[in-house]
């Protein structure tokens, strides 16, 4: 059984969340837990929260809980300060099913500054919800300390690797006005992945006057860095590349890792303030890795 | 979309090669007299009204060009630093993590100033290619010495110092991402270690002839609070003999005024402000003057020499049924004002009813009516320049994807009714089925329900609209509307979302005179694109109906249909005016 000394979530209220905490803490063997929970979202979350607390404390895994807001300062500053010192050098699994992507980001940069070993878990739901995902999104922004090197004169270019959501794809292009947008999608048939790739491509398409794209695989065992890192290849000496996610979110630790080899990348990202209740239903198969070895 | 030169090519003007700014930019005497001078002025208009390719055209790279073709001595008395705020650099947001706000400050400042450098350093590099060598090393010298600058010997001058700005860019940017403070403020730059002394060595050159540097700030809502304050403050210096700054901002409401030391900079004392929305888009208008010798400017770049009416031309059935309505709305005129003195009267009349009566005698099952002609392009504009340049560019596509290659071999001549009309008429529906399914997800802090607000707001206009047109006897084509009657609690639930519409582009704002002498209101437009599937005339006039706020906020929260009547309150500016 892997040994961790800690897994990271945060806490939500899709089935796929408690189900898959719990799961992970009977097939792995941790020390502790801790949730980051948004304030937001504290009622909606009460139950699962309880559900995965009773299975900890069965198995006496420590459980802490850290309250967030969705400012961007405070939710930072909450992941440094309850990240601290003492996690240096511990090896760390993140369920990420239902951690924002934002918070992901930060979380990774903390523990790897920590040299701490980073493990990860993702449960993909049975199905999505059929209308919409988020709505009401914030202006994107890119995150701190990871705004990336940007050189001065250069035109901007967004890689951006498409999801579902095309109206956050289509604000995310509206914000930053890129020169040039390269967009990846992923390949395969899951969700009616192709159907609605191919639809969004062909609104995303006409909003920038370069366009290139390209297709990876987030359920390979690079989660599709070598994809984009090919896809940036000619972009990266003429552009500043902005890296935003809205495909799967494995993908996104795949665009943190990239960010991490070419740190002149930055990484953007727009928070939503509403989610469907029924954002995603059941839970499925489980995708794992590492993204840091100790 | 074909991969060929579309004329109407409307995306982004900053991606535009600086020929083809020269080219198709239509120089407007009025406003070149205040960028070309050493006025502050602030540049103000939504996103597609023309601001970029104003500053562009006003840059270096564009005046020098402009003058090579023209085989004129480029003098150099004004020279545009074209300095774009929507760049990665600007976006960094490290600065929200320090609380200390001095140090956020010069953060925040650094940043700018290093771009303004950059910028400045890129484009005098372009006209300094044949300085004299002495000059040169004396400019050098004083460089290294007054920025303490380490500038490499042995490139030009102005690309040391861009190599000299693009490692200390880095630098400090890799200190911000590692939170590295003290390191950073060691470096930090600003205005006056930086930017200022840099303008006053580069003006001493002899060959330059003591020059005035414009700083074209594009997009400067991109503008952090603190650099907002940093740029009021230099805005604010007395002494323009050296500087002054244009600004382009798109979101007017989201500007500050203030300085850094809280001030603030004052209209008329510190800056000019030119509005480059325009209310009015009928053919004598400015508006429609621009339009007009915009497309035509754009239709020479592909060697096509006819009138943009002849290029896009009205349907011919629209024109005779509008022939036969003037015919008739001169009959009623003749009859309602038989007095010889009252000609003004009838030729008013006959405006304002010729093309009501069209709208009003078609058969209410009809097709929706055909939208097409130049004139119709430029009212559905808006008097925005991108959504004249829309339209125009995907009705060009559309024949062009039909032609065979040996066609595409031959300039196009014009671009048939009917194909106009579909354009027009898909890119309507398109925008209401945009604000329904995605205005929420693709505006920033909108939600749901606002977007909802939003879209029974304007539904319900587009019916007032529509009634006014079939029954109202006084200004039957008003498109615009101003609020009465606000009262605070409104206010807070009305303004967010007319703001949020604004920001979509689904809604004007305007300044006008007020119905009291002397006083002056802000009323609305919505995007004209709204209309035609809605079968509403496009070519409005200039009045405005006025509504109640709590008919607003009935409207928009519970879809209450706005209360139509004959003498309902309207308001026209100029009797009779097309807007």
């Amino acid at each position: 059984m892997q040994k961790f000394d800690l897994i990271i979530s945060v806490a939500g209220w899709e089935e796929r969340f408690s189900a898959g905490v719990c799961q992970d803490l009977n097939r792995v063997s941790a020390t502790s837990i801790l949730l980051y929970v948004f304030e937001d979202y504290m009622q909606l979350t009460q139950e699962s929260r309880s559900k995965v607390g009773t299975v900890a404390s069965s198995m006496n895994v420590e459980y802490r809980e850290i309250n967030v807001t969705r400012d961007a300062v405070e939710l930072w500053k909450a992941i440094q300060t309850s990240l601290d010192n003492s996690l240096e050098d511990k090896s760390v699994l993140l369920n990420i099913s239902t951690m924002p992507r934002e918070v992901m980001w930060w979380i990774c940069f903390r523990l790897e500054h920590l040299r701490c070993g980073i493990s990860y878990v993702y449960y993909k739901p049975i199905s999505y919800a059929s209308d919409w995902l988020t709505r009401d999104t914030e202006q994107p922004r890119l995150l701190y300390q990871l705004s990336g090197v940007s050189s001065l004169g250069r035109p901007t270019c967004l890689l951006l690797l498409t999801g579902f959501d095309s109206d956050r794809a289509e604000q995310i292009i509206e914000y930053y006005e890129p020169e040039l947008i390269i967009l990846g999608s992923q390949i395969g048939t899951q969700f009616a992945n192709d159907a609605r790739n191919i639809l969004q491509n062909s609104v995303l398409l006409k909003k920038a006057r370069k366009v290139e794209t390209f297709q990876l695989d987030a359920i390979s065992e690079d989660r599709g860095f070598s994809a984009m890192e090919r896809a940036i290849l000619q972009a990266r000496p003429e552009y500043n590349i902005i890296g935003a996610s809205l495909g799967p979110k494995v993908s996104a630790l795949a665009l943190y890792q990239l960010q991490r080899k070419y740190p002149e990348i930055a990484l953007t990202y727009a928070p939503s303030r509403q989610f469907n209740n029924n954002y995603s239903l059941g839970i499925g198969d489980l995708l794992e890795g590492t993204i840091l070895s100790k | 979309m074909n991969n060929h030169a579309n004329p109407f090519e409307y995306e982004q003007a900053t991606t535009f090669a600086p020929s083809f700014v020269r080219d198709v930019f239509i120089e407007d005497h009025n406003f070149t007299r205040f960028i070309q001078s050493n006025r502050n002025v602030f540049l103000l208009g939504e996103r597609g009204s023309g601001k970029s390719m104003t500053l562009l055209y006003n840059s270096i790279a564009v005046q020098a060009l402009k003058s090579e073709t023209e085989k004129t001595q480029a003098t150099f008395d004004y020279l545009g630093i074209y300095v774009p705020c929507n760049t990665t650099l600007f976006h960094k947001k490290e600065h929200e993590l320090v609380s200390n706000t001095e140090l956020a400050g010069i953060i925040s400042e650094h940043f700018m100033v290093i771009g303004i450098a950059f910028a400045i350093a890129k484009g005098v590099g372009s006209i300094l290619k044949d300085i004299d060598k002495v000059d040169n090393d004396r400019l050098h010298e004083e460089l290294v010495y007054v920025l303490g600058a380490d500038l490499l010997p042995n490139m030009p001058l102005m690309q040391a110092l861009e190599a000299y700005l693009q490692r200390q860019s880095r630098l400090s940017q890799e200190h911000l991402n590692a939170l590295q403070l003290d390191e950073f403020r060691r470096q930090a730059f600003t205005f006056t270690s930086l930017v200022h002394p840099l303008l006053t060595s580069i003006a001493r050159l002899p060959s330059l002839a003591k020059p005035h540097f414009l700083i074209l700030l594009d997009d400067a809502h991109d503008l952090n609070v603190y650099q907002m304050s940093a740029l009021n403050s230099w805005i604010g210096y007395r002494d323009r003999s050296l500087f002054s700054f244009k600004v382009a901002v798109a979101d007017s409401v989201k500007y500050q005024y203030r300085t850094a030391s809280g001030g603030s900079i004052l209209e008329g004392h510190d800056f000019l402000t030119i509005d480059l929305e325009r209310p009015f888009q009928s053919a004598n208008s400015d508006f429609g003057k621009l339009a007009k010798d915009l497309v035509e400017r754009r239709l020479s770049k592909i060697n096509v020499d006819v009138s943009a009416e002849d290029f896009f031309p009205a349907s011919n059935e629209f024109q005779s049924s509008i022939e036969r309505c003037k015919l008739a709305a001169q009959k009623e005129a003749d009859s309602r004002y038989p007095d010889p003195q009252d000609q003004k009267k009838r030729r008013d009349y006959v405006y304002k009813y010729s093309r009501v009566k069209y709208f009003r005698e078609r058969d209410p099952k009809a097709n929706l009516p055909p939208y097409s002609g130049f004139e119709t392009l430029a009212h559905v504009s808006t008097g925005v320049i991108r959504n004249l340049l829309r339209p125009c560019y995907w009705m060009y596509d559309a024949v062009y994807s039909t032609l065979s290659e040996d066609d595409r071999k031959h300039p196009m001549k014009s671009i048939p009714s009917d194909v106009q009309s579909k354009v027009i008429r898909a890119q309507s529906e398109q925008l209401w089925k945009w604000i329904q399914s995605s205005l929420a997800s693709t505006i920033d802090n909108c939600s749901l329900e606002d977007a909802r607000r939003i879209h029974r707001l304007l539904d319900n206009l587009a019916n007032l609209f529509r009634e006014r047109l079939l029954r109202a006897n006084s200004e039957p084509r008003a498109l615009a509307f101003s609020i009465s009657a606000m009262t605070e609690d409104l206010s807070s639930n009305i303004m967010p979302l007319l703001d949020i519409a604004r920001r979509a582009q689904l809604l004007y704002f305007r300044s006008g005179p007020a119905k009291d002498d002397g006083r002056r209101e802000t009323y609305y437009i919505p995007n004209r694109m709204l209309w035609p599937i809605r079968g509403l005339d496009v070519v409005g006039q200039h009045a405005r109906v006025s509504i109640q706020a709590r008919e607003i906020w009935a409207a928009a929260a519970n879809n209450t249909a706005f209360p139509f009547t004959e003498m309902d309150n309207v308001q026209g500016d100029l009797f009779d005016a097309e807007v």
